[in-house]
């Protein structure tokens, strides 16, 4: 009796563990996926974004950027465009870190790829495509319903500390593409939301067309009501024009600015 | 009495800038906070516009840059003025009056860039400055060429640039003894770059604006590498009248905050001296700091050492002003200085400033007996500054257009 039962349990764990297993490859699955959609590993892409900053209580800045990104080698590099005050500055990514370059004082300065972008609540780093199979692993999913999109949620923990955010939540519509992302700190504090609700093909991948953050730390109350700080980032005229490798390098970036 | 109301005061504006508010909103960092603001995008989904497919535009947006706008013409208009008061010299115990001063300052930049490309592989680019100061002698008449350059491009493979030119090395924000390159506004230079090579190496031959033969040439050359997320740099500058200079910089990010160090050393007539700057930078959304310890050995082997520290708060308790404070110490001879300012956009391009300068020690050290930013532009054109004060304020207003 006692080895029948002892058998029995040994068969519940085996099942248990084979289906958490499949549970994890298909999450590893699903998260290839959604890196996939957005990757360009075989050229690169060039596109404007326009990023427009609104302050709790109403003050906007726009800032408009030039983007070239290779995906193959993990680099990009951004160009200011407006506002006149920042035109000329630059930022270089080569793997996790960062070259700022600054016209006025001719310097460059090599810090994290994880600072604000222009001050706003768009990351230096969110200008990467996505690498979530790299840095993360999912340890729950669920099935929600997004506005007019069925999802899975999948909820995300880091696997290095390369990353902004140790925790992520995403909804992942039916054909792979992220609509909604929860950035959360590792205490589990949220600390920002990314609402991607369209995209845009170009070639065989995807790019958003648009998308809008809110910064859960930057917050006031107005008129009895929290209004949160709330960035809205338009990507337009997307172009896969492969690019000279000088391009991805300090000496471009210090030869183009004005 | 005039007094010096740029640089300073410039700095201590862009640490404000750089600053971050100390609060973050109590409304935040609570479970009640996270849930009512969880959903708070979720009506964007509710009748989104459908995803779509574009065409490749093919579009060059280095065009954007390189030639889209054949010429270009930008610039700024900088005008400050303001009132300062305090204490020039300490008080005697029998007349605290004593020592009192009071000044009134004006200042006023134009700077005119030019910036050609007639091609994606050449340009031309020249940035011309006037200042205006009314209580000096002189006025606009004070005309400069600050920059006056060309680029040419051979084969996207090597850059060169020709003409008159600032470069900067090394990487200390308030101490610069890594700037092997100080002072190369002033040469007429060429550089070659290679972009691609490591990651991006210069050689450098400079003279100065008087030629006085093969001797007043420098030489210079530096590579730059990143490896395993860690910068390393180094450079050489030879010149047979300033000796031979190296300089290796090392730079990191370790947990969220930039770590860097720079050294260098200096052989001139068979005698070596020895300087360094190792400092850190720390960002978090509302606030910024900066460290940095100086250090140089002269060739006697005396130990002149040095350690500052800025801090900068931005919207300081959910105001539009922004706090920044900045400290030197002089390990050395126990002066310092510490300026303290809060600063105001009440318009677009003015920025008030409310701030004041404190130095201690003894009347020959170093922070007492020299202007307390050294490289600060307008201390060029302007004799007596802030510095003077041993204990003020100041009350500052400053318009800039950029165009």
């Amino acid at each position: 009796m006692k080895k029948t039962i002892l058998l029995a349990m040994a068969c519940m764990a085996a099942a248990l563990s084979a289906a958490y297993a499949q549970d994890a490859g298909s999450r590893s699955a699903l998260l290839r996926a959604v890196d996939e959609r957005v990757a360009f590993p075989d050229t690169d892409l060039s596109a404007r974004y326009t990023i427009v900053k609104r302050d709790p209580g109403g003050a906007t800045s726009t800032t408009v950027a030039a983007m070239f990104r290779r995906d193959a080698t993990g680099q990009f590099l951004i160009l200011i465009l407006e506002p006149t005050a920042d035109k000329g500055k630059g930022y270089l990514k080569e793997g996790d870190n960062l070259w700022l370059y600054d016209p006025v004082g001719k310097s460059f300065t090599f810090t994290s790829a994880k600072e604000r972008f222009q001050n706003s609540s768009f990351r230096n780093s969110d200008f990467n495509a996505y690498n979530f199979s790299r840095d993360y692993r999912a340890v729950s999913d669920r099935s929600e319903k997004l506005g007019k999109f069925d999802c899975d949620v999948l909820e995300l923990e880091a696997l290095n500390d390369r990353v902004t955010f140790p925790k992520v939540v995403l909804w992942v519509s039916d054909d792979g593409l992220v609509r909604k992302m929860e950035d959360y700190s590792l205490s589990g504090q949220l600390m920002r939301t990314t609402a991607i609700p369209s995209y845009q093909k170009v070639g065989e991948r995807w790019v958003p067309m648009s998308m809008v953050i809110v910064d859960h730390l930057k917050s006031r109350t107005v008129g009895g009501k929290v209004e949160y700080e709330r960035t809205t980032v338009t990507v337009s005229g997307p172009s896969l024009k492969k690019l000279p490798d000088s391009t991805y390098t300090k000496e471009y970036l210090e030869r183009v600015s004005r | 009495m005039s007094f010096r109301i740029g640089r300073p005061l410039a700095i201590v504006l862009v640490l404000a800038a750089l600053a971050s508010a100390a609060a973050q909103e109590a409304a935040t960092g609570t479970a009640e906070a996270d849930e009512a603001s969880a959903g708070v995008l979720d009506d964007l989904f509710d009748e989104p516009a459908a995803d779509t497919v574009v065409a490749d535009t093919g579009e060059d947006y280095r065009e954007t840059y390189v030639t889209a706008e054949k010429v270009a013409l930008g610039g700024s208009f900088y005008a400050l003025g303001g009132v300062a008061g305090g204490y020039v010299l300490w008080p005697t115990e029998d007349d605290w009056t004593s020592g009192l001063d009071r000044s009134l300052g004006a200042y006023a930049k134009t700077t005119l860039t030019l910036d050609a490309r007639p091609s994606s592989i050449a340009r031309v680019r020249a940035s011309f400055v006037s200042t205006f100061m009314p209580t000096s002698s002189a006025a606009w008449p004070r005309f400069s060429i600050s920059e006056l350059y060309g680029d040419y491009a051979i084969a996207e493979t090597v850059f060169a640039r020709l003409g008159q030119f600032t470069s900067v090395w090394g990487q200390g924000r308030l101490f610069a003894p890594g700037d092997l390159m100080s002072g190369s506004g002033s040469y007429f230079s060429l550089r070659a770059s290679v972009p691609t090579l490591l990651d991006g190496v210069s050689f450098y031959a400079m003279t100065p604006v008087t030629m006085a033969g093969y001797q007043s040439l420098a030489y210079a050359a530096k590579a730059d590498l990143v490896l395993a997320g860690t910068y390393l740099s180094g450079g050489v500058r030879y010149r047979e009248a300033e000796g031979l200079r190296g300089l290796v910089s090392v730079k990191r990010v370790a947990f969220g905050t930039d770590l860097m160090a720079d050294a260098t050393v200096r052989w001139l007539e068979d005698a070596a001296s020895w300087s360094g700057v190792a400092g850190f930078f720390r960002e978090w959304d509302d606030l910024k700091l900066y460290g940095e310890y100086y250090w140089a050995v002269d060739a006697a082997g005396a130990l002149d050492h040095k350690a500052a520290l800025a801090v900068g708060f931005n919207n300081i308790a959910d105001t539009p002003l922004d706090l920044g404070v900045k400290a030197r110490h002089s390990l050395s001879d126990g002066s310092g200085i510490v300026v303290a300012a809060v600063t105001w956009s009440p318009w677009r391009y003015v920025t008030a400033t409310v701030g004041a300068p404190f130095i201690y020690g003894g009347d020959d050290g170093y922070y007492v007996s020299h202007s307390y930013d050294d490289e600060d532009e307008d201390t060029r054109v302007q004799a007596q500054g802030l510095q003077d004060y041993r204990l003020g304020a100041f009350v500052t207003l400053a318009l800039k257009i950029p165009f």
